[in-house]
């Protein structure tokens, strides 16, 4: 209140003494102060607009740089998440990638060996990209592993991950999800497809692994059906996301499963790793650019028993 | 008296080197008078240039050191302006008892049969002083407030 006071009464001073002069400057010196004045006051004006979004670029340029962080780190914890190294001596060989569009992934897959000797391999996708939809990866991958490993039912498995989810995450949130489980020696196949696209069999036959249920997290208390297939030396399966499949060039033609699949058929001699190689280049000369959408491919063989087997590639 | 929480040697002790500087300006400008430099050299070097520059120069100080707010601005501005303005006064009358014809004295700047420049010198003391002190704290208020906003007190 003080300070507005002496603020009018300099403004006052100023008033009176600009009124008692008011005829003893010529016109074109006070010309000049208003020009001075108002020029200075325009450069300081400008200097500070400068210097505000100099400051702002810089802040900006911090957040880009801490959020670089951010996202490497959450890279690294994802990538810790996929299987390093993969089942030995179990009567398959594999091959498994994930390729993130946007750094980390929505896409899921795992292969666990479980102690009472069975092979459970998954493939998940996860609606939406990027954060959001690696924390709920990740959360669907601890709970498939704790819920794997103690339940040899895979129905009763994707039943409790569908509840989990619909329980745990937004309405709009869903995950699609395939998940096998091969008992070694047996030749037998069991699989759960939860609205996952249909893995290619290459064999004897015509196999469609697309018994389930819907994808998890759509609808709470769902019960699954599990489905069955007889796996011989040599038959080739082929999990992948929709990232392979939908992938467009620049027509924004996609992919498609047909052409995997004629890929796949054609390239059934080649080793795992060859063959994934083979289909991830044929998907980038399709696209001729960087993936727009996660593309995660898991390639298993079945191989003879007790060979030597499995390395994570 | 205190503004802003601080008394008026306090602010005389911040505006200190920039009354150095209009005072080094106005005997700058006096010597390239008396020297005969160039016309555009002597009028680079006018208090009246210097006086707004060392205004922003104030509000920068009060900001950057929190010495005060908008009345310690408007208190600057008439000290520099007075400063400013009695300085040129004193290069009038010197000028004037010299008998010297310079850019103090010189027509364009004085009102016609004003005989030992007093209306002149009057106008300075009064209109000058007046018309720049509101400018002047106008400014540097305008200038206090952009700087608080690009950069507010305490953030480092």
């Amino acid at each position: 209140m003080r300070d507005t006071l002496y603020v009018l009464g300099f403004l006052v001073i100023a008033g009176l003494l600009l009124f008692i002069g008011r005829d003893l400057i010529p016109s074109s010196t006070i010309l000049t102060w208003i020009v001075t004045f108002g020029a200075t006051a325009a450069v300081g004006v400008l200097l500070i607009s400068l210097f505000r979004v100099q400051q702002e670029l810089k802040q900006s340029r911090f957040e880009l740089a801490r959020k670089d962080v951010e996202l490497q780190i959450a890279r690294e914890v994802q990538a810790a998440l996929f299987p390093k190294t993969l089942p030995l001596d179990r009567g398959l060989s594999f091959s498994a990638i994930c390729i993130p569009a946007q750094g980390i992934s929505g896409d899921y897959y795992d292969i666990i060996q479980c102690p009472d000797g069975r092979i459970s391999l998954a493939i998940a996708d996860i609606s939406g990209k990027g954060v959001s939809a690696a924390i709920l990866m990740s959360n669907i991958q601890a709970r498939f592993r704790a819920l794997i490993e103690t339940n040899d039912s895979l129905c009763e498995v994707c039943r409790l991950l569908n509840d989990h989810l619909h329980d745990f995450s937004e309405p709009e949130r869903f995950a699609t999800f395939f998940v096998g489980q091969w008992r070694p020696g047996s030749g037998r196949f069991e699989y759960v497809n939860a609205g996952h696209q249909v893995p290619v069999v290459v064999g004897d036959g015509t196999m469609q692994l697309q018994v389930g249920g819907p994808p998890l997290g759509l609808f709470p208390n769902r019960t699954y059906r599990c489905g069955a297939a007889e796996l011989k030396r040599g038959d080739l399966l082929v999990l992948y996301s929709d990232g392979i499949t939908e992938a467009t060039n620049p027509a924004e033609e996609e992919f498609g499963e047909q052409r995997l699949r004629n890929l796949i058929e054609k390239n059934t001699d080649q080793s795992v790793r060859d063959l994934q190689r083979i289909i991830l280049d044929s998907v980038s000369a399709w696209t001729r650019r960087d993936p727009q959408d996660d593309m995660t491919l898991v390639i298993v063989r079945v191989e003879d028993e007790h060979r030597l087997l499995g390395r994570m590639e | 008296m205190k503004v802003s929480g601080h008394g008026f040697l306090e602010h005389v002790q911040l505006l200190t080197p920039l009354f150095g500087v209009i005072g080094a300006v106005w005997a700058l400008r006096f010597i390239l008078g008396e020297v005969g430099a160039p016309m555009w050299l002597i009028e680079v070097f006018s208090v009246g240039v210097f006086v707004p520059i060392c205004v922003i120069l104030a509000a920068l100080l009060i900001h950057l050191k929190r010495f005060g707010g908008y009345a310690s601005v408007v208190l600057s501005s008439f000290l520099l302006v007075l400063w400013g303005q009695v300085l040129i006064v004193f290069a009038i009358s010197l000028s004037v008892a010299a008998g010297v014809e310079n850019i103090y004295t010189a027509p364009q700047f004085s009102i016609p049969g004003d005989i030992g420049h007093v209306r002149h010198i009057v106008g300075h003391l009064t209109f000058g002083v007046g018309l720049e002190t509101l400018i002047g704290s106008l400014m540097g208020c305008l200038i206090l407030f952009m700087l608080r906003r690009a950069k507010p007190p305490g953030r480092s």
